[in-house]
């Protein structure tokens, strides 16, 4: 009896790894992330498939909850390129807009930070890649599901060093506040322009009630008061 | 030991894992449909098109942390891409017409940003509209302001209007 009962927990929670998640310092927004730094061999880009399942700003006129990927071109992740979906961009205080694909980046020496929304669709509960690559020239190239949203110019200031991140963020975590999804495929392009895939020595960290596992199979699910 | 598959492999099984799979062929930089020339849209001479732009900008000013600003600027573009390069440098596959509004007198802080990493800071707040719709499709904060005059000759101050009755 106690062995079937053993299978059966293994089977409910197939989990290989699981963040602990921490207690949410005050002034900070909510993370659940997958994240690795590389001081090499991932020079030339970053990929990752996110699924979101669930995507909800309780107050989407002021803030916000997204699903993403950063591609933080120094390693320390100061100036960067993100690519994802997000809730609680408001178009105005009558009209807020929801579900959005976007991608932003924050550049160094009077570059500016800033986020473009494309006329992309897309569903909840679908896979897409998104993806930031090398385009040569200080660029970077920003792709959501196959499709190109945009080039971030001038953003590269030497060196090999880079900061990989990808999951939810939310502004704040009220109980109207909803993030859920999957992500898998985690890749990273090197300085040969070979695809690797693997994000290897990868962590998981997130902030209470944000949480963020890895199952066996290496599909992570990220909740912010769920569903997912 | 890392291993070396293509990303190509990961899209496989993308599909293999799901019915509905977003992730059509890539597009690449250059190939959005360059077309049908567009034309400066003319709504910054006409009272409510100018009144929503201010209000949807003091509403975004607001937002990113200015409720009161000095300033309400902006310009109107037949081309999207040729604002942004302007503006953000970016590059974009859009060539719609578009109005640029850009907001002065105070510090704007980012809405978002990775964990760890203080929230990107700057005095200038910059906002593009899809002139048709009137959607945000950019937004931004630098430490100088893009000059606008780049983009269009006719620049409009719209902060006047704040103080009508």
């Amino acid at each position: 009896m106690k062995r079937i009962l053993l299978i059966a927990v293994a089977v409910i929670a197939p989990t290989a790894d699981a963040s602990v998640c921490t207690h949410h310092p005050a002034g900070r927004h909510w993370y659940a992330e997958l994240q690795k730094t590389y001081t090499t061999r991932a020079e030339h880009g970053a990929a990752i498939n996110i699924e979101t399942t669930t995507l909800t700003s309780g107050s989407p006129v002021s803030e916000l909850v997204s699903h993403e990927m950063w591609y933080g071109v120094t390693g320390g992740c100061e100036y960067w390129v993100e690519v994802g979906v997000k809730d609680g961009v408001a178009h105005d205080s009558v009209n807020p807009v929801h579900h959005q694909v976007f991608w932003a980046d924050n550049r160094a020496n009077g570059g500016g930070y800033h986020e473009h929304y494309p006329a992309v669709g897309w569903s909840l509960g679908a896979y897409y890649q998104v993806k930031v690559v090398w385009a040569g020239n200080n660029s970077w190239n920003a792709y959501f599901g196959g499709v190109f949203l945009g080039t971030s110019t001038n953003n590269y200031y030497g060196g090999v060093h880079r900061c990989l991140l990808a999951g939810l963020e939310a502004s704040r975590a009220a109980a109207t506040d909803h993030v859920g999804g999957h992500m898998f495929g985690w890749a990273r392009k090197a300085r040969n322009d070979v695809w690797y895939q693997d994000w290897d020595g990868k962590s998981l960290w997130s902030d209470c009630p944000a949480d963020i596992d890895v199952s066996s199979d290496n599909v992570t699910t990220e909740v912010l008061h769920g569903p997912n | 030991m890392a291993r070396t598959e293509h990303i190509t492999a990961s899209l496989a099984l993308a599909l293999a894992m799901t019915s509905a799979v977003g992730c059509a062929d890539e597009t690449e930089p250059g190939s959005d449909t360059e077309a049908t020339e567009s034309v400066k849209p003319i709504g910054l001479t006409r009272t409510e098109i100018a009144s929503s732009l201010q209000a949807l900008a003091l509403d975004t000013s607001k937002r990113w942390g200015v409720e009161v600003p000095a300033t309400v600027r902006a310009v109107a573009t037949a081309d999207h891409q040729a604002a942004e390069s302007v503006i953000s440098g970016a590059i974009i596959n859009d060539h719609s017409p578009v109005y640029v509004v850009q907001v002065t007198g105070g510090t704007f802080t980012a809405l978002h940003h990775p964990p760890n990493v203080e929230a990107p800071r700057g005095t200038v707040l910059t906002i593009t509209f899809d002139a048709a719709t009137l959607r945000m499709t950019d937004v931004g904060i630098d430490e100088a302001a893009p000059e606008l005059a780049q983009i269009d000759r006719e620049v409009v101050d719209l902060q006047p209007m704040q103080l009508a009755p």
